[in-house]
């Protein structure tokens, strides 16, 4: 009940006209960049972290929530027209959608996937409402060691899953916490890793690594591949009756199996949107469609991917530990803005929180406007090819990087940062959990150092308190799991190439 | 059959080893521990020996795995507009922000990407005014635009 009258105060703060301006321009640009090639929610929000530093952080994460929750609408579009999907949790949706698209149903195929994600994205949004501040109310009772051990989670979760390589991922989370030691250690005073220069004592900022890595390394790893594709035409968007009766109870499904992946740290809407498709392809009648243009193979894993991205903010605001790559940019931008992400938040800067939960239902609706008479519009986008679009976004990078701190040297750290996210992509090394270390190195060496004050020296206090033992079991799973699973694929690999003559 | 050992997998993952190696070594002039909490050098030390560790297990694991038959995209255009932004950077302390923007972006149209003269000149001062306008006049960044606003 508390929760619902909280909502209502997020509902007279969202409302307002700049932050219902916010609303449309996050959704608007979130669903754009979902839309367009070679750029993601993550890059368009690393972009606009210079725009909105300084500025009204209730508004700037009114937007930011609204990109990361648009794109995963654009994405759709993408995947429906030229089978590419815009996002890597739209892949599952590229199936049956293309085929759909081919048979000269894309319209339909949008419109479901329009009001699947709509449906989906109000459910989750709901237990957003529900189940974050609960969440948060029981996390209060976190110490040090708990603060250390979800920081721990929260780290492995995000390398785990990010990229093929659980190896690649849990090293990228590394060396993100290993750059977070430059500069100035705030318990001793004692200037670290500087090499003699005087504006590194400050550190590497969010924004520059991110900037860097998602603006100037896409960008470069893109700029050679991105090609033009014949696009589908979309005439209707609006489903057929027979479409809307096998399209309703996969759209309920998919919104309750992507919130409970969504909630999970780490998980995110990907495999969400993989556990759906699957789900209703074991459940149909008729699983022999599957791939040949099912409508519920579009509507089960569009209403889990945008649940799941409502799911993925729990976590975040609840406990501070972001769910996928773009709420761990998010998170940063919580940093940034001077706001400390966890269970505090509730109760200390609760009408953010509440305007920001408040805005993602407003959003829903506007993207259920815009996409249902607008989806052939939009469509039309997929035309601009990649080559009329980077060097803009190039140019934003390095003027966008300057005006945050007037400094030049933060412009060739986004050169360097740059190439290196180039590297990554072309090597398979994720980003994301590389901006998580940076963004929470900090957190981990102090909530360590009170945490080893606090028990004298001694590791155990991190497995004699029940909650930091669980998350700390929970980091060890996340880790074991997908290398066992690995290491057990492999065997069978080499087991049955052993038995072909 | 021949496996070639030095990829540019391998090249990559050897640099993030001789980060955690440079780490190490670098943590060891900071103090490590003191009375019940770690010191300055305590978690570079950590972080960098957990780098060195992990990048060095993703050489190891190249070098078991069956050699990647993907075939990568060519250098030179990525190549290209790296060294555009190189330049830009280099030039932006002298001559302010709105010349080697501006011919960034006319480079990579008209030398990299060979689009039209006229739609890329267009499309680049557009791109230029606006971040200019936005900047400096919409959110009073003091970016220096031209030489003499240093």
């Amino acid at each position: 009940m508390e929760s619902l009258i909280d909502l209502g105060g997020g509902f007279a703060t969202a409302l307002t006209p700049a932050n219902l301006l916010m609303c449309f321009v996050g959704v608007f640009l979130g669903q754009l960049v979902g839309v367009l090639p070679g750029i993601g929610p993550s890059a368009a929000i690393a972009l606009l972290l210079p725009l909105t530093f300084g500025g009204d952080p209730t508004g700037s994460l009114i937007m930011f929530a609204g990109i990361y929750y648009g794109a995963q609408y654009g994405g759709t579009i993408t995947s429906v027209l030229i089978s590419v999907p815009g996002e890597s949790s739209t892949v599952m949706t590229s199936i049956d959608g293309y085929q759909m698209a081919i048979k000269g149903r894309a319209g339909p195929a949008l419109g479901i996937a329009a009001i699947g994600s709509f449906i989906a994205g109000t459910i989750a949004t709901l237990g957003l409402t529900l189940v974050a501040p609960a969440l948060a109310e029981a996390a209060l009772a976190f110490g040090p060691p708990e603060y250390f051990a979800l920081v721990v989670l929260g780290l492995v979760a995000l390398a785990a899953v990010s990229g093929r390589s659980v190896l690649r991922g849990v090293a990228a989370g590394v060396a993100g916490l290993l750059l977070a030691t430059i500069g100035v250690d705030p318990q001793s005073g004692v200037s670290r890793f500087d090499f003699g220069m005087i504006w590194l004592l400050d550190g590497i900022e969010f924004i520059v690594l991110t900037v860097a890595l998602f603006g100037v390394g896409e960008v470069l790893a893109s700029c050679s591949s991105a090609t033009a594709r014949p696009v589908a035409e979309v005439k209707s968007a609006l489903p057929t009756r027979e479409d809307w009766r096998r399209s309703r109870m996969p759209i309920l499904r998919g919104s309750f199996v992507g919130f409970l992946v969504g909630v999970l740290p780490g998980t995110g809407a990907t495999i969400a949107s993989f556990i759906a498709y699957i789900m209703e392809k074991k459940l149909s009648r008729h699983p022999e469609e599957f791939g040949k243009g099912a409508i519920e193979g579009v509507a089960g894993p569009e209403a889990s991917n945008n649940a799941a991205a409502a799911g993925a903010l729990v976590p975040m605001f609840a406990l501070g530990v972001p769910g996928s790559g773009t709420t761990a940019i998010i998170l940063g931008a919580l940093i940034m803005f001077g706001l400390r992400p966890g269970p505090e938040l509730f109760t200390q800067n609760s009408t953010l929180v509440w305007a920001v939960i408040a805005s993602m239902y407003i959003g829903n609706v506007l993207l259920l406007i815009m996409n249902l008479p607008l989806a052939g519009l939009f469509a039309r986008l997929l035309k601009v090819p990649y080559k009329w679009l980077y060097p803009p976004i190039l140019a934003i990078c390095l003027v966008g990087v300057f005006s945050q701190a007037n400094s030049l040297e933060d412009c060739w750290l986004v050169v360097g940062f740059g190439a290196l996210g180039w590297g990554m992509k072309r090597f398979d090394w994720p980003a994301a959990p590389m901006v998580l270390g940076l963004v929470l190195g900090p957190i981990f060496e102090s909530s360590l150092r009170q945490s080893l004050t606090m028990s004298h020296g001694t590791a155990i206090i991190f497995f004699d308190r029940p909650i930091a033992a669980a998350l700390m079991v929970a980091a060890a799973l996340f880790l074991a799991v997908p290398l066992i699973a690995g290491m057990l694929a492999s065997r069978a690999r080499h087991a049955s190439m052993g038995e072909l003559p | 059959m021949k496996q070639k050992i030095l990829t540019g997998d391998m090249a990559f993952a050897g640099g993030w080893t001789l980060l955690g190696l440079y780490w190490v070594v670098g943590s060891l002039d900071f103090p490590l521990w003191s009375g019940f909490a770690p010191d300055s050098g305590f978690l570079p030390l950590v972080y960098g020996a957990l780098l060195l560790l992990l990048s060095g297990g993703v050489m190891i694991s190249l070098l078991l795995a069956d050699p990647d038959e993907e075939e990568r995209e060519p250098l030179t255009k990525s190549m290209l507009v790296l060294g555009a932004l190189v330049v830009v950077v280099a030039s932006l302390g002298f001559i302010g922000f709105l010349l080697p923007v501006f011919a960034m972006m006319m480079f990579i149209y008209l030398y990299v990407e060979r689009l039209p003269l006229l739609r890329s000149t267009i499309i680049s001062a557009l791109v230029t005014g606006c971040l200019a306008l936005i900047f400096v006049h919409w959110l009073a960044v003091p970016l220096p635009l031209t030489p003499w606003d240093f």
